[in-house]
This record gives C-alpha cells, sequence and structure tokens, in this order.
C-alpha cells in the first residue's frame, strides 16, 4: 500500500502555490517549471477552470512499464515511484507513457522529475488553502482519486491544449 | 541581484521598435520593487509638458521583490502613467499571474515607450521580446483578444494584459485586464495603452526566481499560510471570496449614508454566487481567492468578478437588480472599461436628470432613472465605443460637465478628477486620504478605525454608551499611531496619523508586491515586519521595517515630486464638494460625524507635519528629500 497526494478536481482556485513550493523545496527556487506538480489552467470567456495534477503512485504504473531500462521502479519499503538516476538514459518514455501529466522531464538538465512525497511530508498539501490536495493511503482513495480519473477531466474540460506533448490528443 | 529579483528592466519602444535592458538594482535600493520603482522611473522618464496621449509618454508595468514566491498574496503588478483622467499620476495595481511570469522571464520592470504606427502586441519569451502585428486583433473585446493573442503565439497557457475597444477609443475610463478578470482598472491606463497602439501583452517566463534561504524562506511561509487560517475574518472570505463580507458592508454604507432605496435590501451577493458559481479563483500564491468565476451563459455572460463591481452598479445607482449589474459588469470587461468609472458617471447623470438639469434628450432618448435598467446596460456600450452621449462622458466626467454647464458641475462625486467610490463613507479620515492622495480617492487606502466609530456613534444613546463602545478602537489608535482620540469621528484629532498609518500599510505592500488584502484591510495578519522578514530570507541580506517603511515613503514623496513639477500645491489637495455633509443616517443631516472643507484643511495641516513636508505648499523641501537620500529628486524639481 503507498501514499500519494490525491486531487479533488472540483476545489482548485489555480494559486499556483503548490508549484512554487514543491520547486523551492526541491530546487532551492521557485519555478512552476521545476515541480513535480503542475496546474493547468483553461481560461476562456471568463470561465476559469484549474486543475494540479501529481503523480497518483498507480499501483498498475504506465510510467514504469514504459521505462525501457527499469531506471524507474517501485521502492518496495516505502512504497512509491523511484527513479534511479544512473539507469536513466533520459529517453522521456515515461512522460508519454503517464495517461495524464504526472511526471516531467526538467528541460534544463533532461533529469525526470515526479512526486517523491518530499521523503514524507508533502510540502504542497499544508500550502494548499482550497483542500484540493490532500495525502492518502492508495487502500482509502476513492475511485476518482487515480490517474485514469484525471485524465478524464482533462478530456471532459477540454484541457489537452494545455499539456506539452500531448496536444495530439486534441 | 541574484535573490528575488529578475534582475533587469525591460524598456520598448513603440516608436522605433528598439528594445533594451538596464539592471533594477540601481533602483532597488531605495525603492525596493514595484510601485515604488515605478514611480522613479516616471518621474525620470516624464516631463511636465507630456501629455497623457503623448507618443513621449510612459506606461510601466513593475513587479514587487516577493512576487513569485510563495509568500502568500504576492502577485501585484503596479501599473503607472501619466493619467488621462487626473491630468497628473495615474496608478492602478493588478493582481493574478502576470507578475510572477514577468519575473520568471528575467524581468522586474516593463517600460513602454513612445507609439505604433499600426496596432501591436508585445510578446515576452524569457530574453526574446517581439513587437508583433495586431491588426487583426484590433477592435476585439478582451475576451477574444487574449484568445487570438495565444492562437498566434501557438501558446494555449501564455499570460495575456490586454485592452478593450474602450481603450483603443482612448476612453478615459479604459482598463487593462487579464483574461482571468485581473485589472489595473483606475485611472485611465488602458487609455494610455491604447494611445501607443498596444493591444497586448503575453509574457512566457522560464527562468524562475532564487531565494536565497529556501528551506527557511518556505518554512516562514508555511507559518504565515497557517496564521492567515487562524484568522479571525478568513473563514468567511475563505468560503465565498468577498461577496459576504460585501452584502455586510454595503448595508452598513449605506445606514451611514442614508441614501437607500426601495429593494436594496433584497440585493443578496451571497445567493447570486450561490447560484451562478462556476469555480472560486485566485491569484498567485493567494490563500483567499477573493475572485470568482461565473456561469450565466443565457443571462448576460460568463465573467469573472471580485469585490466592488456588484456595489457599484446596484446600490449605488439604486438598482435593486444584480442581473442588470451582472450583463453591464461582463461588458465592462469584454470592453475594457473600468466599472466603478461608468457607475459613478451613472449617478451623476441620474442626478442630473433628478434635478432636470438634462433630460432624455441630452441622453439619446434614454431617461436617466434611478436604477432604469435600460440606462444602465446601455451606457457601457455607448463610453466604449463614443456613441451619442458616450463620447461626452469618454473625455472624463469634469470635461463633460463643463460642455453641459447648467451647474451640472456641483453634483460631481470626484478628487483629483478621478471618480470617486460612491459607497466608501466620507467621514474625516476618507475625504483626508482622498484628497491628499496623488490619484484621487485610493480604495486601497482605507483607515478603518474611525468608520468603525462612527458606526458604534450612530448606535449610541448617549455620549458614555459611544465612549464606552469605541473603547477598543481607542486603544488600538493609542497602540498604532498613539493618539486615543483618533477613532471619534467628531473630532479631526488623529485623523492624519490614521490616514498615515495606512498610507504606510499600503505602501509597504506595494513596493515589495504583496496584495494589501492580506494585511489588516481584511483582518489578515500580514504586516511590516512579516514582509521584512520573509525579504531578509529571501534576499539573504537584512531587511528591517524600517527600511521598507523609509522606502515606502520615499515612494510617497517622489509621487508627490511628480505633482510639483506640474504645479499641483497644497490648494490642489481637494474633494469635490459632494463629500462634505454627506452623510445622513435615517435622512436626518448630521454634520459633525463627516467632514467639512474647514475640517479637510485643518486635516491636511496635520498631514503635511507629518510627512515633513511644508505645511503651507504642500510640498517636500530639499532637507526633508536630502535626510530620506533623494537629493536627485530635489535637484529635478530645482529646489
Amino acid at each position: 500500500m503507498s501514499r500519494f497526494i490525491a486531487i479533488d478536481h472540483l476545489s482548485c482556485t489555480g494559486c499556483k502555490t503548490c508549484e512554487v513550493v514543491c520547486s523551492l523545496y526541491h530546487f532551492g527556487e521557485c519555478n512552476p517549471l521545476k515541480s513535480a506538480i503542475r496546474i493547468i489552467r483553461r481560461e476562456k470567456n471568463g470561465l476559469v477552470f484549474c486543475l494540479p495534477l501529481v503523480c497518483q503512485q498507480c499501483e498498475q504504473a504506465p510510467c514504469i512499464e514504459a521505462c525501457p531500462t527499469g531506471a524507474l521502479y517501485r521502492d518496495k519499503k516505502r512504497g512509491i515511484l523511484t527513479i534511479d538516476e544512473e539507469a536513466c538514459t533520459e529517453c522521456g518514455l515515461c512522460i508519454e507513457a503517464c495517461p495524464a501529466w504526472c511526471i516531467h522531464i526538467d528541460t534544463e538538465n533532461g533529469k525526470v522529475m515526479h512526486c517523491d512525497l518530499c521523503g514524507g511530508q508533502p510540502q504542497c498539501v499544508p500550502a494548499c488553502h482550497a483542500h484540493c490536495l490532500a495525502e492518502v493511503d492508495s487502500g482509502e482513495a476513492s475511485e476518482k482519486q487515480n490517474v485514469e480519473y484525471l485524465a478524464c477531466v482533462i478530456e471532459r474540460e477540454e484541457l489537452w491544449s494545455f499539456v506539452p506533448g500531448k496536444e495530439a490528443r486534441l | 541581484m541574484k535573490y528575488l529579483r529578475g534582475g533587469r528592466i525591460l524598456r520598448v519602444n513603440l516608436t522605433d521598435g528598439t528594445i533594451s535592458t538596464e539592471p533594477v538594482e540601481s533602483y532597488a535600493a531605495r525603492f525596493t520593487g514595484g510601485k515604488g520603482i515605478n514611480a522613479k522611473l516616471l518621474f525620470d522618464g516624464v516631463e511636465p509638458s507630456t501629455a497623457p496621449f503623448d507618443a513621449e509618454n510612459l506606461l510601466l508595468f513593475g513587479v514587487g521583490p516577493l512576487v513569485g514566491t510563495p509568500f502568500p498574496g504576492a502577485c501585484r503588478v503596479d501599473v503607472m502613467s501619466k493619467s488621462p483622467v487626473t491630468g497628473a499620476l495615474g496608478d492602478a495595481g493588478m493582481g493574478g499571474y502576470l507578475g510572477a511570469e514577468l519575473k520568471s522571464a528575467g524581468y522586474d520592470h516593463l517600460v513602454i515607450e513612445g507609439r505604433a504606427e499600426k496596432p501591436v502586441y508585445l510578446s515576452i519569451r524569457d530574453d526574446k521580446v517581439e513587437i508583433k502585428d495586431a491588426s487583426f486583433i484590433w477592435g476585439h473585446d478582451t475576451y477574444e483578444t487574449a484568445e487570438m493573442v495565444r492562437q498566434d503565439l501557438n501558446d494555449p497557457g501564455a499570460n495575456v494584459v490586454s485592452i478593450g475597444p474602450a481603450g483603443e477609443n482612448l476612453v478615459v475610463y479604459a482598463l487593462i485586464i487579464s483574461p482571468t478578470g485581473n485589472a489595473a482598472a483606475r485611472t485611465g491606463l488602458g487609455a494610455v495603452m491604447g494611445s501607443k497602439r498596444l493591444k497586448a501583452i503575453a509574457v512566457r517566463g522560464t527562468k524562475g526566481i532564487k531565494v536565497a534561504k529556501p528551506r527557511e524562506f518556505l518554512a516562514a511561509c508555511h507559518e504565515l499560510r497557517y496564521q492567515i487560517k487562524q484568522s479571525r475574518f478568513y473563514p468567511d472570505v475563505h468560503k465565498w471570496g468577498l461577496v459576504s463580507i460585501h452584502d455586510k458592508e454595503m448595508r452598513a454604507a449605506y445606514a451611514m449614508i442614508g441614501d437607500t432605496f426601495p429593494g436594496a435590501e433584497t440585493i443578496r451577493e451571497v445567493d447570486f454566487a450561490t447560484k451562478y458559481l462556476y469555480r472560486r479563483v485566485g491569484c498567485f500564491a493567494c490563500p483567499v481567492a477573493c475572485f470568482d468565476s461565473y456561469n450565466l451563459p443565457e443571462l448576460g455572460g460568463t465573467g469573472t468578478m471580485k469585490c466592488s463591481p456588484p456595489g457599484d452598479l446596484t446600490w449605488d445607482l439604486k438598482n435593486p437588480d444584480l442581473m442588470v449589474f451582472w450583463e453591464t459588469f461582463v461588458l465592462c470587461q469584454r470592453y475594457g472599461l473600468d466599472a466603478r468609472s461608468l457607475s459613478n458617471a451613472l449617478a451623476w447623470l441620474m442626478q442630473l436628470h433628478e434635478r432636470h438639469i438634462i433630460t432624455a434628450a441630452d441622453t439619446d432618448g434614454i431617461p436617466m432613472n434611478w436604477g432604469s435598467p435600460e440606462a444602465i446596460i446601455s451606457m457601457a456600450r455607448k463610453i466604449s465605443y463614443r456613441e451619442g452621449i458616450g463620447d461626452l462622458l469618454a473625455d472624463g466626467l469634469p470635461a463633460a460637465a463643463r460642455k453641459i454647464g447648467k451647474g451640472a458641475e456641483d453634483y460631481l462625486l470626484i478628487s483629483k478628477g478621478s471618480p470617486s467610490d460612491m459607497h466608501l463613507v466620507p467621514v474625516k479620515s476618507i475625504v483626508l486620504a482622498a484628497a491628499v492622495s496623488p490619484i484621487g480617492e485610493d480604495a486601497q487606502v482605507q483607515p478603518r478605525l474611525e468608520l468603525a466609530a462612527t458606526g458604534k456613534y450612530l448606535q449610541a444613546q448617549e455620549e458614555a454608551s459611544f465612549q464606552d463602545a469605541i473603547k477598543k478602537y481607542k486603544d488600538r489608535a493609542e497602540r498604532e499611531i498613539g493618539n486615543r482620540e483618533a477613532p471619534d469621528p467628531t473630532v479631526t484629532t488623529g485623523k492624519a496619523a490614521l490616514v498615515r498609518h495606512d498610507e504606510e500599510r499600503t505602501a509597504v505592500c506595494d513596493i515589495s508586491g504583496v496584495c494589501t488584502w492580506m494585511t489588516s484591510f481584511i483582518g489578515l495578519p500580514v504586516d511590516s515586519e512579516t514582509i521584512a522578514n520573509l525579504m531578509t530570507l529571501g534576499l539573504g541580506t537584512t531587511v528591517t521595517v524600517d527600511n521598507l517603511v523609509q522606502s515606502g515613503l520615499r515612494m510617497q514623496y517622489v509621487e508627490r515630486a511628480f505633482g510639483a513639477r506640474l504645479g499641483l500645491t497644497r490648494d490642489d489637495d481637494q474633494v469635490s464638494e459632494t463629500y462634505y455633509n454627506r452623510l445622513r443616517p435615517g435622512g436626518k443631516e448630521r454634520p459633525e460625524i463627516g467632514c467639512n472643507h474647514a475640517e479637510l484643511e485643518k486635516m491636511k495641516d496635520d498631514y503635511y507635519s507629518l510627512m515633513g513636508w511644508d505645511v503651507s505648499t504642500g510640498l517636500p523641501t530639499r532637507s526633508a528629500l536630502s535626510n530620506l537620500g533623494l537629493p536627485d529628486v530635489a535637484n529635478r524639481l530645482g529646489i
């Protein structure tokens, strides 16, 4: 059983605090492009819809299955997605494989960025005023708290054009 | 400038297409950032002879040092120019996401110079800055413009701000707005942008913002968020945004002003929100989320709304119908028109109509009856497109009043030429704040103690119970400004100190980039000390409260000096006559509360003394400027 950051897709206000908190914690700077959690925001005709996306620690993880070198694996002890940076060839197949947009490449150095739950104390969860993020056990997760559901929300809200590399799904 | 800064000022000259950058460092030590640096750039860059719509006028966007970090509410962009509304300083702040993006692209300030030959938009993508053709967008509303710019750039997530038809048509009440409804609405900055033929600005930044002590900074932000959540007022604003507070405030304001109307009690923004809310929306790093997205496709349209417009277009116009407000407000957003200025203009016309100074024949056949949906809804388009009576209003209310004549001027509610907030109750400290402000009434500066005490005064049956009821305000005044009598609405004592205290609060926010709503303004705990502490951790060098207060004061001195070069003095620190004795609770005149001209003049004496300005002229002296480290400003003033 693993823990992960569950998303309430109805309550995000798009403030991006989670993104900058993540990048500040891991990289020492405020940069939404260096964050394991990403918000996509559609602003059309005054209708604003925001959705955060972060690794759901899938049991059958498409990213792990797609990894050709075994660099991406589940750490048995902690139960979370982990990367062996030595073995990673930065091929990007894991990013393509994720049904939503929950794993990323740092465009500056090519390294894979994914949620590591900040070593046990996720920084984004207490920073989220909207109660949109919650750390939960996969065993207790609702049917809406998984990567496939997030992908459905992206589809339903017509958000694919905001996801780099996945515009083709339009 | 390694930390908390983009590091550069970007200058774009639309006349000759030159693009250049300079380090922001030389300005940062004295003026910190945001509005502080903007003020100095404007003072140095715009000559008194330059008219607001001249190519030589500058349009400035400034982002403070905390913007783009997780500091709660650090999102503000200060927009400044010489204003077509005041003829002097123009300034407005906008929230949203533009500021963080601009910083991430490596810029703290953007200076727009000159005038393009044909309509253009500006694309900023890190170091790649391009002036692009906008002929195909010109004429489109702000909703369409953002979409068209994004399509043109093939970047659906680009951060865009734009003007609408109102700005293009040089309507002096035009605003600059983002697709999430964050607007630099006051003082006509959208018209200045239109005069430069600049339709939109699109920004993408990928560089990020460095922080000197990341873990400590982050921990302090977490702590601050925790404190905010513990505040007494937080649950209400967090649940409702502003609509719940606003429902109460409008009732309290009009109880004091006394000018109510049938159906007013039916105006309930909370019901409107409950029924039509699409999503709550929040600015960058904001734990409140004060604006909301609404979905009423069949009833006026879709849009985002916050704060005051529901009151502006209902209570202030004796219109009980929030649907009329909504339809009008969506038009304002699309056309890029400041809803508050529209509302003030409408109320003025309705007064003139009531007093037979104008008739329906003067207003394109539409009778300007109080609360008339036809009058309210149609005027947004008329002004934005300069149609009929709208053309007259589009050059500003004082100019329109001169043309109408017949004493129409006497009914304007304005300060420094700028249409005022009609539901800001003009008690003594509020009137003083409006009179001495360089832009006219500034909704951010609202000393609350006197207002709160005024409510108690009206409830109290006798002097003793009143004094008892305001004891806590007196205690707070003693703590904050060292004057126990200041909250008493019947005396001028201490009012200047109340205004100074509040100006200091907003100035520190404005130079650091923090939204003033994170502060005591709505009962939240951000203050100069928290800002100084976080700037210290972010910059890696000590910033004290005193540093920030001095820097904010420098900003105010420079704003004052900008006016001084235009010949403005103490005599120009006025409000329109309509401000005086406007409070008629229960229909009865109460001259002891509210303000009159003699009281204002007395409070001005106190205010200039506190500012260190010459009391007879209301202007900074050379010695005061030098003491603040501004000898260059004194030199430019020729004193």
